[in-house]
């Protein structure tokens, strides 16, 4: 069903087709129009054109064959009007004969003796039979009837008795004929001649009657006689009237008296099958009618079988009384057979003229359509997605040109597909670059935020951890110095220190690769950084470190802590993947990171580090969680290392990523901002490390005191402690718990010309001043005020740009007595 | 697809359909008032001095209107009809009109006794008028004449011309009812029987009805028209009946004259010639312009119509039949309006008079029928 369905659309829509293009339209607009034309032509040549005097074909044969009727018509009547005046002269003849008149005068004279001598009877005209005159009647009679054999029979009766007296036919002598019209009108004064038609005394038939007194010679003219002629216009008006042509096939003509009945038998019989009576069928169509009533012209009309005719119909008066319709028709068929002919021929030469302009119109149609075909051809193949075709036209007319025109845009579209499909493998492959490096991206994105989430919680755990470690520090240092030097106690509470400081470590790799622990960068060479983390960290290892450094031109600015922390790890890392020994290859360069190298970070100078071992390597799944925090496959690993590692260089704005192979070895690739110093400088000393002239030079320290110092510090055991250690370290100690207090001390000091050579201040304080704050307000009091920060909040950006908000030195809680020392004396001594 | 080519033939059809039929929409336009036209008026007309002497009988007569113009002029010259009507105190007075719609308007006046005129004026003579129709003098086609062959249905909205209330104009709408037709239906245009010819050839008519020698005349000189339509139309000679009644043996005479003047011209075709010649005189001299028809044919058109006959000019009585052509053409041109409609037929045919003309034929020697006598001068009034 659907395939029939189908095969149905695929037929209506080829019909469509066929009909849409441009060979089926021009054979039927040409066809069409020419048809048209013709139409139009043949009709006007047909039927005229109207307003002009071009009446047409048509009309022009009808109106011949009308004139050719109507003359035949003219014929008809003129023929009969003369072989009536024949038959009228041959009465006429025969009535004024002196012969005539004198054997009549003779025959009467013997019959009246007849009469007179008791003769009647057929004894009466066997005798007059006899009579010299009644021969010579008949003879003269029958010689008429016989030259011009028009008459069925001439009889002659007396006037006075109505008795016929002499005839052709000897039968009828002696009849008496007193009550018929043709005879008692002949005899009426001053006429002459009666012709008419009636009924036959003796038999059914009619005749048409010419009778004519016979007068005596004399001035009274009286009647003697009345001769008779008797003619059946069926035996002699009808043949006559057939004959002489001009009817044609299906002609005819007809003779109707005055109330249209015929007088003559028809060619065909009647609609009805049956035959027409003479004097009895009465014509009822028109021309015979309008013949009868005295109208002649021509007409198309319809006869007495139905048939369409052309007629022409003539009134032929006889006499004043006497008038017949004459009807000569012939079959519209047959008479405008010629315009039928010329129709049908019309008809075929139209057609054959259609057909071969048809003909014609398709040569020249495919002439035109085929190179469009084919062009068309060409096209589907394209519309298909086939480009490697070629348009075979080549005239050099316009289809010609768009074939060319066509064949060059082909041709293009190839050569831009060929470019397209080159830029879009292109484009995929940087597509494919790109999503991997969004992915790569996504991935560090995720390390971030999983760095920062750990480092906002390492470094609210450290703040506190490191206050606590510092308290236990401060303890542990206290019960030490009330401890016997050689006690044993003294040994735990150096263990215990030691693990304090294990603690701080830990602290300080928490907060590292947390948000906090903002390095403090300096312009460093990284070959000697390289070389010293290498040789700590390598130290008694069986791992050789092949170091391929450029000379000096590898400046970065960094933290040179956190990058030594950097290194560290990866060179112990590679030292446990290599537990066999081997090299360690490591080579650095000066680079440009261009957008296109699709590295993470800003285009610009940078310092590639590339450290390669060949230690068992790190499997693939491991290879994207290396850098997590706590992601650890040693046993005895922290998982902070790695993850201490990416977090430095992403605060260094540097860029560091892996490739490795298990079995083969991992390559660590860093990148880190080159300086924009081109070589290394000496240092020149700073403001800071300058000595301080001024403080040098007018705040020297009381007595034999290495200087006065204010500590600012809430916890009370550190305070306790740190002042203790203070003093032992020979500094004068203030304390104050909180800012304000610090600030009225130090502005005291100042007041009583003794003013502090340092402040010791804690960042935080809570409920009170912190650090921040107050040294905001000290170095209003005192421009050059020589202030230390401390906080177990080392991830606080303060502690690690702590110059930017003027202190001079930093102490990150836990610290120990030397540390402090170190950092006072260069503090105060301006080397911080 | 084929819808629409049967469409385009269909519009073809339609548009050749309307060009076809344009020309049957033409344009109609009823008869003239020449009827009440005062032709006391008429140019030719108002010179004439119509007698009012009671001895002089005035009779109206058309000599152009063939073959009652020959017989005419031989009454005008027969001088037994002058001795006869002197010895009866009478004189006669001859006056040429146009068409016989003129006549009845003169004998309507009583300006005229007697009239001749075609079966159309007798019968409007006989229903409007107190008239006896007693002899014929004419039998012989009236033609509708067009300036090409064509058909009479083929006159629609063309010109014609024709003379009101002739026999022409009767023949006229006989013609165009046997095809249907009817006088509205074609734009009928009053013309002077003697103008018709150049009307037609000039284009300003495209046919014309008029009676003999007038078609003749125009056959004679324009090959190009043709006869489309005759009929057989009457003329007669009536007598107003206060006339007939009060001078009916005048009347005899004058219908003897006819009689004698037929048989004249019927005995030697000489006759016939110089009827034609006096014919053609007066019709010239009636209208003022030459009439191309030589003698032989003007006699010939003579001979076809009631001279060719040997009867007596005896009203046919077939003719007056129930049903007869003067009693189907009265109910005709009463149906059309031409006659009152209070008029009947039984009075319009008992203005036809047999009788008289058989009294007279019955009478030959008392009327002298058989004697010939065309010598009398011609007097046209």
């Amino acid at each position: 069903m659907n395939n029939k369905h189908s095969i149905k659309n695929s037929i209506s829509s080829t019909k469509k087709e066929f009909f849409l293009s441009i060979q089926a339209r021009m054979r039927i607009f040409f066809g069409l129009l020419f048809a048209i034309m013709l139409v139009i032509v043949g009709l006007s040549i047909m039927y005229g054109i109207p307003f002009t005097p071009f009446k047409g074909e048509y009309r022009q044969h009808k109106s011949v064959a009308l004139q050719k009727i109507s003359l035949v018509a003219n014929l008809k009547k003129d023929s009969l009007l003369l072989w009536m005046k024949e038959r009228r002269g041959d009465a006429e003849a025969l009535s004024e004969s002196g012969e005539i008149r004198s054997c009549v005068k003779e025959l009467s004279t013997a019959i009246r003796k007849y009469n007179a001598s008791g003769i009647n009877g057929d004894s009466l005209w066997t005798n007059v039979q006899n009579e010299k005159s009644y021969r010579y009647l008949v003879q003269r009679m029958n010689l008429i009837k016989d030259i011009y054999g028009a008459y069925n029979r001439i009889r002659i009766a007396d006037a006075s008795t109505g008795l016929i007296i002499a005839s052709t036919h000897n039968e009828e002598l002696g009849t008496d004929i007193t009550n018929q019209d043709f005879f008692h009108n002949a005899l009426q004064p001053g006429v002459r001649e009666i012709i008419d038609i009636d009924n036959d005394l003796s038999a059914e038939e009619f005749y048409l009657y010419i009778s004519r007194s016979i007068n005596f010679e004399d001035a009274e003219q009286k009647n003697i006689a009345v001769i008779i002629m008797h003619i059946n216009p069926d035996d002699f008006i009808r043949p006559m009237l057939h004959t002489g042509g001009g009817l044609g096939k299906t002609g005819e003509a007809i003779l109707v008296n005055q109330d249209a009945r015929i007088l003559t038998s028809l060619k065909y019989p009647l609609a009805d099958g049956s035959t027409a009576k003479l004097l009895e069928y009465k014509m009822i169509d028109k021309p015979a009618m309008l013949a009868a009533h005295g109208e002649q012209g021509m007409t198309v009309s319809v006869d007495y079988r139905g048939e369409p005719v052309l007629a022409a119909y003539r009134h032929i008066r006889i006499t004043s009384e006497l008038g017949w319709g004459l009807v000569v028709k012939t079959d519209k068929a047959e008479a405008l057979v010629a315009i039928k002919n010329d129709k049908i021929s019309f008809i075929i030469i139209s057609l054959a003229c259609v057909l071969l302009v048809v003909g014609l119109v398709t040569l020249i149609a495919n002439r035109i359509s085929r190179p469009i075909r084919k062009l068309t051809q060409t096209a589907q193949q394209v519309e298909k997605g086939n480009f490697n075709v070629h348009s075979s036209v080549t005239t050099s007319d316009e289809i010609g040109v768009l074939s060319r025109m066509f064949n060059s845009m082909i041709q293009r579209i190839n050569e831009r597909t060929a470019e397209i499909k080159t830029m879009n493998e292109s484009l995929e492959q940087r597509i494919a670059k790109r999503t991997a490096e969004l992915t790569k991206a996504n991935e560090e994105l995720l390390k971030m935020q999983k760095l920062e989430s750990v480092g906002v919680l390492a470094g609210g755990i450290a703040h506190d951890f490191n206050n606590n470690l510092q308290s236990i520090l401060s303890y542990v240092t206290l019960a030490k110095s009330y401890a016997n030097p050689e006690d044993e106690v003294q040994e735990k509470l150096e263990e215990v220190k030691k693990l304090i400081f294990q603690s701080k470590s830990l602290t300080q790799q928490l907060l590292t690769f947390s948000k906090g622990g903002e390095p403090v960068k300096n312009t460093i060479s990284i070959s000697k950084l390289i070389k010293d983390s290498a040789s700590l960290s390598l130290s008694g290892s069986n791992i050789r470190c092949e170091l391929v450094l450029p000379d000096c031109d590898c400046l970065i600015e960094a933290d040179k802590g956190q990058m030594n922390q950097v290194f560290n790890n990866l060179f112990i890392n590679a030292d446990h993947a290599m537990q066999d020994g081997g090299n360690i290859r490591v080579w650095a360069e000066n680079i440009n990171v261009v957008e296109k190298d699709l590295l993470p970070v800003e285009e610009g100078n940078y310092v590639k580090i590339t450290i390669k071992d060949h230690g068992t390597g790190i499997p693939q799944k491991h290879l994207q969680k290396i850098f997590d925090p706590y992601f650890s496959t040693k046993q005895k690993g922290s998982g902070l290392g790695l993850a201490t590692t990416y977090s430095i260089i992403k605060k260094h704005d540097g860029h560091i990523d892996v490739e490795s192979e298990v079995g083969v070895g991992t390559v660590f690739h860093i990148y880190l901002p080159a300086s924009r110093l081109k070589t290394q400088k000496t240092p020149t000393p700073s403001k800071a490390e300058g000595v301080r002239p001024e403080y040098i030079g007018g705040k020297e320290a009381s007595g034999t005191l290495k200087g006065k110092v204010l500590l600012m510090e809430d916890e009370d055991i550190i305070k306790l402690v740190v002042t203790q250690h203070l003093r032992n370290l020979e500094y004068e100690v203030e304390t104050a718990e909180e800012g304000s207090k610090a600030i009225e001390l130090y502005n005291k000091a100042i007041e009583t010309g003794k003013p502090f050579n340092a402040v010791i201040m804690d960042l935080t304080i809570p409920g009170g001043m912190g650090g921040k704050e107050t040294i905001e307000r000290l170095l209003e009091i005192d421009p050059e005020v020589m202030a230390i920060v401390t906080s177990g909040y080392a991830n606080d950006p303060i502690m690690a740009e702590f110059n930017k908000y003027g202190f001079s030195g930093v102490l990150a809680k836990p610290y120990e007595i030397d540390e402090l020392d170190e950092t006072l004396q260069k503090v105060i001594m301006g080397n911080s | 697809m084929k819808l629409k080519i049967i469409s385009v033939f269909q519009i073809v059809y339609l548009i050749w359909q309307v060009f076809i039929a344009f020309p049957n929409t033409g344009y109609t336009e009823s008869i003239t008032t020449a009827s009440v036209q005062d032709l006391s008026r008429h140019p030719i007309y108002s010179t004439y001095k119509f007698s009012r002497e009671e001895g002089v009988v005035n009779i109206g007569v058309q000599p152009l209107y063939s073959p009652t113009g020959f017989i005419s002029e031989a009454m005008k010259r027969d001088a037994i009809l002058r001795k006869s009507l002197s010895e009866l105190g009478m004189k006669v007075k001859f006056y040429a009109f146009l068409k016989g719609d003129d006549v009845n308007f003169f004998l309507r006046r009583g300006d005229l006794d007697v009239g001749i005129g075609g079966d159309m004026p007798a019968i409007t003579a006989a229903a409007t008028m107190d008239v006896i129709i007693p002899t014929l003098v004419q039998q012989g086609f009236t033609s509708v004449i067009a300036n090409r062959p064509m058909l009479i249905g083929e006159l629609r909205g063309k010109s014609i011309g024709y003379a009101f209330g002739s026999n022409a104009h009767y023949a006229l709408l006989r013609a165009l009812s046997s095809d249907g037709l009817n006088e509205k239906q074609v734009k009928l245009i009053p013309v002077e029987v003697n103008e018709m010819p150049e009307a037609l050839a000039t284009g300003r008519i495209d046919a014309f009805s008029a009676w003999e020698p007038t078609a003749a005349i125009t056959l004679s000189k324009y090959s190009e028209v043709a006869v489309i339509h005759q009929y057989l139309s009457s003329g007669y000679m009536y007598f107003q009946k206060e006339f007939s009644d009060k001078h009916p043996e005048i009347m005899r005479q004058i219908i003897a004259a006819e009689i004698r003047s037929i048989k004249w011209m019927q005995n030697d075709k000489q006759n016939l010639l110089k009827s034609s010649k006096w014919s053609i005189k007066a019709g010239e001299n009636l209208t003022g312009n030459e009439i191309p028809l030589t003698l032989e044919q003007n006699a010939s058109l003579a001979r076809n119509d009631i001279l060719g006959l040997s009867s007596a000019p005896i009203i046919p009585k077939n003719d007056l039949k129930q049903n007869g052509p003067l009693n189907r053409e009265f109910e005709f041109l009463q149906k059309l309006g031409k006659i009152p409609s209070s008029s009947s037929w039984k009075n319009v045919s008992a203005s036809f008079d047999r009788k008289v003309t058989n009294e007279v034929l019955a009478n030959q020697k008392k009327y002298r029928l058989n004697e010939f006598n065309f010598t009398f001068k011609s007097v046209i009034e």
